[in-house]
């Protein structure tokens, strides 16, 4: 999760996870540590009552679990840092830390104060960190990732909404092109407000979840695929002969090699099956997100 | 850098011209997109580096220092999207390398000169201050002195021998005219008069084998000799992304070019080895030739793989230079010292 000091993402993670940890669609998150569960819980009870969190002096690390009826589908790890660590040089730690935290990503959040958005070359200056760092991430991947930009504190700009869109049009068309000619990284812009009245809060998580879910499917859907030729190219070896010559060798005869394919064939199934039902229960909560 | 061929910028300007504005104005500018491209300081402090002098300039009205000290390197890729296309090697020289002569004590003017003659791009930096009213027989030659137009021609043109000699193509120029706001807008558009005075003032731009760009930019509306600092609300940053988008449209051109010309000898050898082949096929006793008929026909095969890829080259790049051409419509483009502007 990637955002300028006080962009919200330290309420956004609190805010998503006590929703999350209740319930939507079928799709829960738990946190792996009783101590996240309840740190997080109490800064979204405090957010209800307009108390917000205060700035995260360090990095912070939640390892979740996405559950689907019942089902353990995913496990994450959620990271939160001080916002200051993106502007700042190698000699510090945490900026260090945070940028082999996003070399190491499988997915990139980013947190944009929506409130900040209309204010000219400022603006651009505010938000361009988060853009060079996205683009020099985006610019060394080749496999499949997850994108949200998320419009931190909507509910703010509800009085300038046009504004404030085109605004962020402004900014971050260039950005939004770029990543939507790419046929590896799936992006969605998301405005969202955690505060009394909530908005939009389960979707980055979601959607990184949903492009994660994804990206599994399609690997273990290779990998079927190739376990699949594996028995085929032995069942029509198996015989006589090929046991004596795999003996005389010392290597695997087809029997083997037949019987192990099968066995990875129903390994994978076994692995794919519980995210068919989640991924297309995700896919219908996109349909009316922006996605590039 | 080394996965991405790159091109070598220098830009040479008086102490106070704007180089280093510039480069702090145009990073900002590319970094979070233009048009498309971006650009993106290999180096992550770097990155911070430039933008936080161009964030005292944005929150405090604080111009950035002149370079005094040092000549200092940056390394950027230049990216269409998240596509990398080509690496930047860009060096800000300290303020003054320009007026120095070679063998002063300071060692970076030697630096600059073995600079220039690798340099596939070079950004001659006028000062706007100088081309507010029109170039006049008695103005010329303070304006060419205090410009350091004249340091800069004898530069440029040791450049173009030395890379002449080495069988390199002469480098693309852009006249970068900083400080544009202080131009009377009926100077500015149309650039006719403009133009004229800088052909006068900056004549070795315009002789035969160069392309050069005049390029007016701008950071906002801050009058003559700001003294440090600036109203805020005066900025307004105009066209900083055109000079680069310039040198690698010409990049472009000249590897088009390039690739052109090696398809068309590619081609021609395969021509050649079809009619070895056709001989070598023909008569009786092309069953005794079949050895020479397939070392030839491997030959042909991988001819016909170069021209392929050259061909591939020679439009991709053609394609690309096209696109980036475009970006600079309405400035006035020179080839041999002829307009080409679109």
């Amino acid at each position: 999760m990637l955002g300028q000091s006080n962009a919200g993402k330290t309420s956004y993670v609190s805010a998503m996870y006590a929703t999350m940890t209740n319930g939507v669609s079928g799709f829960t998150v738990r946190a792996e540590r009783s101590a996240d569960h309840q740190r997080l819980c109490r800064n979204a009870e405090r957010m209800r009552g307009g108390v917000y969190p205060p700035a995260t002096d360090q990095r912070s690390v939640y390892n979740l679990q996405l559950w689907h009826a019942g089902d353990r589908v995913f496990d994450f790890m959620w990271r939160d840092y001080r916002g200051g660590a993106l502007v700042e040089s190698s000699e510090s730690p945490q900026a260090m830390q945070l940028r082999t935290d996003i070399a190491n990503a499988g997915g990139l959040v980013v947190m944009i104060d929506s409130t900040e958005l209309t204010g000219g070359p400022r603006a651009r200056s505010r938000v361009r960190p988060l853009i060079a760092t996205t683009i020099r991430l985006l610019s060394t991947r080749e496999n499949i990732m997850p994108l949200v930009i998320a419009l931190t504190k909507w509910d703010l700009v509800r009085a300038s909404e046009e504004q404030t869109q085109q605004a962020a049009s402004d900014l971050l068309g260039d950005l939004v092109s770029a990543v939507g000619d790419t046929k590896h990284i799936y992006g969605t812009l998301i405005p969202i407000a955690c505060g009394a009245q909530p908005m939009n809060i389960i979707l980055p998580v979601l959607w990184c979840l949903h492009i994660g879910i994804a990206a599994s499917g399609t690997l273990l859907q290779r990998r079927l695929e190739f376990h699949q030729q594996l028995v085929d190219a032995a069942a029509a070896r198996r015989g006589f002969w090929d046991r004596t010559r795999a003996a005389w060798a010392g290597r695997p005869n087809a029997d083997q090699i037949h019987a192990y394919g099968q066995q990875q064939i129903r390994d994978d199934l076994l692995r794919i099956q519980p995210l068919i039902v989640p991924s297309q229960k995700l896919n219908s909560l996109f349909e009316p997100v922006f996605k590039f | 850098m080394t996965d991405y061929p790159s091109l070598t910028i220098t830009a040479l300007g008086n102490k106070g011209s704007g180089k280093t504005t510039f480069l702090l104005g145009m990073y900002a500018d590319l970094s979070a997109g233009r048009k498309g491209y971006f650009l993106n300081a290999t180096n992550p402090d770097a990155d911070l580096a430039l933008a936080s002098k161009w964030d005292k300039l944005l929150d405090d009205g604080v111009l950035p220092p002149p370079n005094l000290a040092d000549n200092i390197p940056y390394e950027f890729l230049f990216l269409d999207g998240t596509r990398p296309l080509l690496g930047v090697d860009w060096l800000d020289y300290r303020g003054g390398a320009l007026e120095d002569e070679v063998g002063a004590a300071s060692g970076d003017v030697p630096e600059l000169h073995k600079r220039l003659n690798k340099s596939d791009t070079i950004y001659l930096v006028v000062d706007g201050g100088y081309l507010v009213r029109p170039v006049e027989n008695h103005t010329r030659a303070g304006i060419m002195r205090m410009g350091g137009l004249r340091r800069m021609t004898s530069l440029l043109q040791t450049a173009i021998r030395a890379r002449e000699a080495s069988g390199d193509l002469a480098p693309s120029i852009v006249v970068l005219i900083t400080k544009a706001d202080l131009i009377p807008p009926a100077r500015r558009d149309p650039l006719d008069e403009m133009v004229d005075d800088i052909q006068q003032l900056l004549s070795v731009c315009f002789a035969d084998g160069l392309s050069t760009l005049i390029c007016p930019v701008m950071l906002g509306h801050f009058g003559l000799n700001p003294e440090g600092k600036v109203r805020t609300s005066d900025i307004a940053p105009h066209d900083l992304h055109l000079p680069i988008i310039f040198s690698l449209a010409e990049y472009m051109h000249q590897l088009s070019l390039a690739a052109s010309s090696a398809a068309a000898i590619s081609a021609q050898r395969l021509r050649d080895l079809d009619t070895h082949l056709s001989g070598l096929r023909t008569g009786a006793g092309a069953f005794f030739r079949r050895s020479s008929i397939a070392e030839k026909s491997k030959e042909r095969a991988a001819a016909e793989e170069e021209y392929k890829s050259l061909d591939v080259v020679q439009q991709v790049a053609a394609k690309r230079a096209g696109a980036l051409f475009g970006e600079l419509e309405g400035l006035p483009l020179f080839r041999d010292g002829r307009e080409v502007s679109r």
